[in-house]
Formats: structure tokens, sequence, C-alpha cells
């Protein structure tokens, strides 16, 4: 189980969880808020994870001067300087910690050793807009909502997420100024998609392996856009042989088998 | 001397070099694929008019260097399209497949054509088992496994059930069983073990992409001492050579329209195949951490750009005019001892119609020459 801290940023102070020893892995949630998910109790037992409080997100106030996702992706810079004590971390972003850990690793390189992504927002390029389902974002985030029932935060901070998801921009199919961006990022990145995902749309895994140099795109099956609650055994098997291995986690292994 | 014809089957038209293994397949276009396959079979089905006793299909998964991702699919046509040539599948990668249905496939190809089938037991090249998502570590021992199954498959006479390290079947029996009892099997001796294993099997030892006369000598001396050592002697024509091949009117020609074909084979098409090579040694031998360039410097050599003469002298290739490609044959026979060879006549982005002029040239001017090696 993780402990709940404090960091003092530049920006201000944020709250943060952390568990686990070993390699550091930074999480940056997605807009439901901070929830320690089965993927991320896998995953403290063999790293150290650590997953900052997006400001406004899990019942925390917003800050000033954080008001935008490339804001969001310089605070996480910050966090890794101020708090993780390592010069590069991995990094696991998923949905909306998708699109600032794409900004993070853009903006800052120099911190970002490999990075996982799962259903990443901003980045569906050539989805069509209609494809989305309109109702998923509420009721079709997991295939499996059973899974998911522990981890509901009450209904204020759901509705704080809410307004924090709003104040960031609120949901984006395609962020150009993303885009144009991904060419440039050299790191290694794994995205992983869940098959009956429909948040994220299967166009945001195509991009991010069409224009990334080094991005790859994994299928998690029978998982919907909360892969990491739908199917965690699955996605624990390759993210962990991709984060050990980088881009070798292509050749198998009876080890992550 | 036998003779055998090698087909790739490759895609010639691959814009520049993949930037990432596996290549993708966006630049593939199915339409030229589809001319591309018939003109690559018309090839192969020539090669019996032109006096090769093989004709040699292979398999490749996910690389634009070798399109026949199963030989059995293009084997199965040359049993319906050719008379007397030997089909030599070369062959179905054992530690990818399931062996029974190797047994299987490799069955109706013997039946349909009445009896001609060499069945290859091949183990694979590294980026096979990435593709297919197979540890390289168990390729070996899959592959030892695999071929004792494949050979109970077709001799058995009763349904019978196997239990192994890797395979476990409850209860056998292949329809239809094979014409041949067994069918001749072919193994790689690319190296001191593949050669023991080879002898050791009493299969026809095959070597390709020699880059060094005297070693591959050293896996012919082995596999014919362990032959020795486990009661039989093989016959010249057991050991065969693979090279690359070009025949032209003249040897400028000759080289020179080969080692643009060969460029774009090294450069473009095998380079995603380099890079997989080296994520097996890193995920075998380095930590992420720990990798740095030390693995990519061991196995740069294995692309290095080499002259047409320095790729004959290797023994690599056969290059020239026919009456040189003649003499380099002979020297294969006197050095090497073997009776087989096997030429891999389209390769790269070499024009059908280069290829199909070479064979001609084989035919009339160099298999006259060598055939009574």
């Amino acid at each position: 189980m993780y402990q709940t801290k404090i960091a003092t940023l530049a920006a201000g102070e944020v709250s943060y969880f952390e568990a686990g020893k070993g390699s550091p892995l930074l999480v940056l949630h997605t807009s439901g808020g901070p929830l320690w998910t089965p993927l991320l109790e896998k995953l403290a037992g063999e790293r150290r994870v650590i997953m900052p409080v997006l400001p406004g997100f899990g019942g925390t106030a917003m800050l000033g001067g954080v008001a935008s996702v490339v804001d969001l992706a310089d605070l996480a810079a910050d966090f890794i300087r101020t708090v993780v004590g390592a010069p590069q971390v991995d990094v696991f972003g998923a949905s909306f910690g998708g699109r600032v850990a794409l900004y993070l690793a853009a903006r800052h390189p120099d911190l970002v050793t490999d990075l996982v992504l799962e259903a990443p927002a901003g980045v569906a390029v050539g989805a069509h807009p209609a494809a989305q389902d309109p109702q998923a974002a509420r009721t079709g985030l997991f295939a499996y909502p059973e899974k998911a029932a522990h981890l509901s935060p009450t209904p204020d901070i759901a509705d704080g997420n809410r307004a924090a998801f709003r104040a960031y921009g609120g949901p984006v199919l395609v962020d150009d100024e993303l885009v144009a961006l991904l060419p440039t990022i050299r790191t290694q990145v794994l995205t992983i998609m869940g098959t009956l995902d429909r948040v994220t749309l299967v166009e945001a895994g195509q991009h991010i392996a069409a224009a990334m140099p080094n991005g790859r795109v994994t299928y998690v099956y029978d998982a919907a856009h909360g892969v990491q609650v739908d199917q965690a055994d699955a996605m624990f098997r390759v993210v962990r042989h991709f984060l050990d291995k980088g881009s070798a986690f292509i050749v198998a292994s009876r080890e992550y088998a | 001397m036998k003779f055998g014809f090698f087909n790739l089957m490759p895609w010639p038209h691959y814009p520049e070099p993949p930037r990432t293994y596996p290549t993708p397949n966006r630049d593939y276009d199915p339409q030229v694929g589809r001319q591309l396959y018939h003109d690559y079979i018309d090839l192969l089905v020539h090669a019996e008019a032109c006096g090769f006793d093989m004709a040699l299909c292979n398999e490749h998964h996910f690389s634009p260097y070798g399109t026949m991702a199963n030989c059995n699919l293009i084997g199965s046509i040359l049993a319906r399209e050719t008379r007397t040539i030997t089909l030599g599948m070369v062959g179905n990668l054992l530690p990818l497949s399931n062996p029974v249905r190797v047994a299987e496939e490799y069955a109706m190809i013997d039946v349909m054509s009445g009896g001609r089938l060499i069945a290859g037991f091949m183990r694979g090249v590294p980026h096979e088992y990435v593709a297919y998502n197979s540890p390289p570590g168990e390729s070996r021992s899959r592959q030892k496994e695999a071929a004792e199954l494949i050979l109970k498959c077709w001799q058995e006479p009763e349904p019978f059930g196997w239990e192994g390290e890797h395979y476990q079947f409850r209860s056998i029996s292949i329809w239809p069983r094979p014409i041949q009892s067994p069918p001749r099997v072919l193994m790689s001796a690319s190296n001191e073990e593949s050669a023991v294993f080879a002898a050791q099997s009493r299969a026809i030892m095959a070597m390709g992409l020699i880059s060094d006369m005297k070693l591959a000598r050293a896996n012919v001396d082995t596999y014919r001492r362990t032959a020795n050592d486990h009661g039989w002697d093989p016959l010249d024509e057991e050991i065969m050579m693979g090279a690359s091949t070009c025949i032209c009117e003249t040897d400028e020609e000759a080289h020179e329209v080969f080692a643009s074909a060969l460029d774009y084979f090294h450069g473009t098409l095998m380079k995603p195949t380099y890079d997989a090579l080296k994520l097996v040694l890193q995920a075998g031998y380095f930590n992420k951490q720990q990798a740095g360039a030390s693995y990519d410097s061991r196995l740069d050599k294995v692309a290095a750009k080499k002259t047409i003469q320095q790729m004959i002298d290797a023994g690599s290739i056969f290059c020239g005019s026919p009456e040189s490609v003649v003499q380099q044959i002979k020297r294969f026979k006197h050095e090497l001892g073997c009776g087989g060879i096997n030429m891999s006549m389209q390769i790269g982005n070499l024009p059908i119609a280069t290829v199909r002029k070479g064979m001609d040239l084989f035919r009339d001017r160099v298999l006259p020459h060598v055939r009574d090696l």
C-alpha cells in the first residue's frame, strides 16, 4: 500500500502517493484522479512508484500559474527534479495523464528514460469524432466495472476531478500542438490500448506507432479504456517487460510470460 | 553434382532503409505483390526446364527481403506445376510451428508431388523468434523435439501420444501419410552444433551465407565425422552449399548488376533484420541500463560492405560469366567436397528478366561442365 506525502515545488505544495522500492516510476494519472489501481500495486512490488496528485484532482486545490496541460508537464518536471532524486525516470501516463506525459517527454527529454502510455488523450489523428462514444467517458471506462468499484472517489472528490479536468481544457481528441511535437520525441514509447476502448480511439495508438521514431502500440485483449483495471495482470506482464528491457522487450522470454 | 534454384521472393520496391524492426507494411502494394508472386513462381517452375534438380522454397516472417511466409503454400503449387524436380522446403521453422501441422503439410506436398519432397527441419534465425514471440533460448530444444515428433507422425502405424518438454498431444494419427517412408530431411549446418545435430539425425546438411571457406570445410568435416560415429556415411549430394548467384553474359555485367542488387538487399531489405538481431542479443546479455555500444560493434561486421570479388573469394556468392561460375563451382567441389549447390538467384531487387536469363545461361553454358563433378 502507498503512503501519502507532500512535496514543495516552485508552483506550490503538491501531494503524492509513493510505494515500493527500486527504480523510480513516475505515474501521471487520468482525469479520474489519483487512483491506486491493481496495476500500480503490482508495479510497486518491483519499483518505487511515485504518483503526484495533479493540482485540482483528488480533493486538492488548483495552483496559481498551473493552468494548462503544458503547465502540468512542467510541474511534473519540477517534481522529478525535486522529489524523485534520480536524473532520469521511467514515466507511465494514462489517458489525460498520457497527454501530460507526452508533453513532459517533448519539453524535458533529459528527464525521461522510457515512456508507457495507456490510451493517451489528444493524439487520435485521423479518428472520426462520431466514433467516440459520448457516454463512454462516464459509463464505458471499464469492461469490468466491478473491478473498479472499490476505487471510486467520493462524490465531492469526483466533482472536483471533473472541474479540474475542465479547467485544464477538458477532453481533446487531437491536440495539434502535441501532435506536431511527437516526431521530435526520441524516447522509447509503449502505448497500451484496450481492444474495447470507446474513449481513446484506436487511431491514437496507431498514430503513436506511425509518427514517433520509437513508438509502439500493444493491444490488451478484453479491456476498455481503463486497461490497468480491466486486465491488470496482462498489462503488468507487458509493461514490466518493457520497463526492464526497453526496445528489446519484443524478444520473448519465459521470465516475462 | 546436384543443383537447386532458390527464390527468396523479395520485395524489390522498398523506398528507403526502414527505420525500425519490424518493417511497417504500408509500403507493400498487394496488387504489385500479386504479379510478383506469379512471376516468382514461374521462375521456380522454369527451374525444371533449366536442368535444376531442386526447386527450393523458404520461410521468413515480417520481412521485405523474403515474402514467403509459408513455403508450403508455394510448394503445393509446385507440386502441381512441375513433374520431376525435387521440391525442397527449406523450410518450415520448427521452433515456431506446431510440429503436427508441419508433418501434415509436408505429407500433403509429398503425396501431391509423387514423393518429391525434401523436408527442411529448420531452426530459423533470431528475428523469426521475435516475430512469433518464441524465446530464442528455446529454439534448439524446440527444433530437436519437433523434429523427432514429426518423424514419429510420418512413421507410426497406429495413433500415438506425445508428452514432451515443449509439445504434448494425447493422440496423433495424421492424414495423409507421406509417400516416402519417411521423406528425406534437410537441416541447416551453419555451425558446429548444427552440423553435429544434422549428422545425428541422418539429415542432408545445408549451409548458406558462407563467409569463410575454411570454416565451411570444418563444418563439413564435423558432419562427416559425426555421421561416421553414428554408423553411416553421407553421400556427397547430402552435403549442400548455398550461395547467392548471378550469371550474366560477362563478368563485368554480372558484377555490376549484382553489386547493386546486394546493396539493396543488405542496406535496405535486411536492415530491420540486423536491428532485430541486436535486440535479441540485448535481451539476452544486457539489462537496458547496461546496453551500450558494445553489442552493436560485434554485429556490424554482419552487414560490412564487401566487393563482389571479396564475396566470391569468401565463398559467399557465385557471380560472373558462365565460364567464371563454372570455375567457382569447381572450387566449391574441390575445397568443400560438396555434392549439392543451392543457388539463391532472386535476391534484392535483381530484375526478374536478369534472373531468368541467368537460369538459361546456367542450363546452356554452366550445367554441361559441372553436372558430372
